[in-house]
């Protein structure tokens, strides 16, 4: 039981991720979407919002979410889902998505790593986070920008991790939940191939760590 | 006398050709958890696009097939990943992910197609997939659209029942997407809405 639980909004994509495949034994418990208003957040110690999970059901929630992370719960926002509707203090401006800069074999689409010594970003590479921007991320109160799209105009963080209180938000605009249970978009196989068990692993940490408080 | 068009909206935006649909098509959207046999009511056509929550569309079968049963029709989108009607089964893909295994090409006459080129279903921007990268297997009577060359796996496909009922079945990504791309693939969604509505 890795501890991980994960919104479940019934999208093809997230069956193949969640459901189906080398992924499926990392997730403790699928939350299906109308049952979270009955659900027990507090019995995760961390929660995934898997990509293009629907903002605007999840802001009928944005109590049950804050309290989540107010009682000392991690919670994983994913891209796509439109944070700013359902958390505090998070903002979020869409970009045009490039969906064709791989075109051109000389093309760089701006990515980049913020923290390189970031216990995740050190395992993984640019090419790893490199497909899409679909938009930037701000917290109000703060926290370590992990990546970040290089624009003179509409740049800014893609990847964040913060505290909040006891608890912990990572929140990313990237979509590799999507792509991946689409079957599209090689890289975003091999980013889940590194983030969640990565995920799986700092769940454990902080189950060990809370333990011993 | 055209029909009633529904969309099953569960995002939060609404993509723009449903809005704004072609043809001088009306189509009224409602939010996936409120459908309802009642909603159904007068309806012609139900839109499912690749966003919807399947858990939910497997819970309302039922009175999805007597719909078609009755005269409806039913528009599948995307890689489904549930046998949301007992005719639809899960998409699996086709080939081994190379460019070659997605060249699409016609295959029977349809007005859903009329005019339509193979290569520019095929071909986004000179690349391959997005149209279609895998099948839903189609049921027995069904009759096949687009299929792939190499394999001959099918892509789109239609199934009509003998009472009227009309599904059509389209693996890869929504069809209104296209409606404005500069080539053929602009005249799927608007002829699909003129043969499901009439």
């Amino acid at each position: 039981m890795t501890g991980i639980a994960a919104i479940d909004g019934g999208m093809s994509y997230h069956t193949r991720t969640l459901r189906e495949g080398a992924y499926a034994p990392l997730f403790s418990d699928l939350i299906e979407l109308p049952d979270l208003p009955i659900a027990n957040l507090t019995a995760h110690p961390t929660l995934l919002i898997p990509c293009r999970t629907n903002g605007a059901r999840l802001a009928e929630h944005r109590a049950q979410l804050a309290d989540y992370l107010a009682q000392g719960g991690f919670l994983v926002v994913m891209g796509e889902t439109r944070p700013d509707l359902f958390l505090d203090g998070v903002t979020f401006d869409p970009v045009p998505t490039n969906f064709w800069w791989w075109l051109d074999p000389n093309a760089d689409l701006g990515v980049r790593i913020a923290s390189p010594a970031h216990p995740l970003m050190a395992l993984l590479g640019r090419k790893d986070i490199t497909w899409h921007v679909h938009g930037i991320i701000g917290l109000q109160e703060g926290g370590q920008k992990l990546a970040q799209w290089q624009d003179p105009e509409n740049g800014g963080a893609i990847l964040i991790d913060s505290s909040r209180g006891k608890g912990r938000l990572l929140i990313t605009t990237l979509d590799p939940i999507y792509h991946h249970g689409s079957g599209f978009m090689p890289a975003t196989t091999q980013f889940l191939d590194i983030f969640l068990p990565w995920l799986a692993r700092t769940t454990a940490e902080r189950r060990t760590a809370d333990a011993n408080d | 006398m055209r029909g009633r068009v529904l969309f099953l909206k569960n995002t939060v935006g609404t993509p723009r050709a449903i809005l704004k649909p072609p043809g001088g098509h009306r189509i009224d959207i409602v939010d996936q958890y409120d459908l309802t046999p009642e909603v159904l009511e007068g309806t012609k056509v139900l839109l499912l696009g690749q966003h919807l929550d399947e858990h939910h569309l497997k819970g309302m079968q039922g009175f999805l097939e007597v719909f078609l049963e009755k005269g409806g029709g039913i528009a599948v989108m995307g890689p489904i990943a549930q046998r949301l009607l007992p005719v639809l089964s899960p998409h699996r893909p086709v080939g081994s992910g190379s460019r070659g295994d997605w060249i699409l090409e016609i295959a029977e006459p349809h007005p859903v197609m009329a005019g339509v080129r193979a290569k520019d279903l095929t071909y986004r921007k000179g690349v391959v997939g997005f149209w279609a990268r895998g099948t839903i297997p189609p049921c027995a009577d069904a009759k096949i659209l687009t299929r792939f060359a190499a394999s001959e796996a099918a892509a789109d496909w239609l199934w009509e029942s003998a009472r009227g009922g009309k599904l059509f079945v389209h693996p890869g990504n929504d069809v209104w997407g296209y409606v404005d791309e500069p080539n053929t693939s602009a005249l799927v969604f608007p002829q699909l809405l003129d043969w499901m509505a009439a």
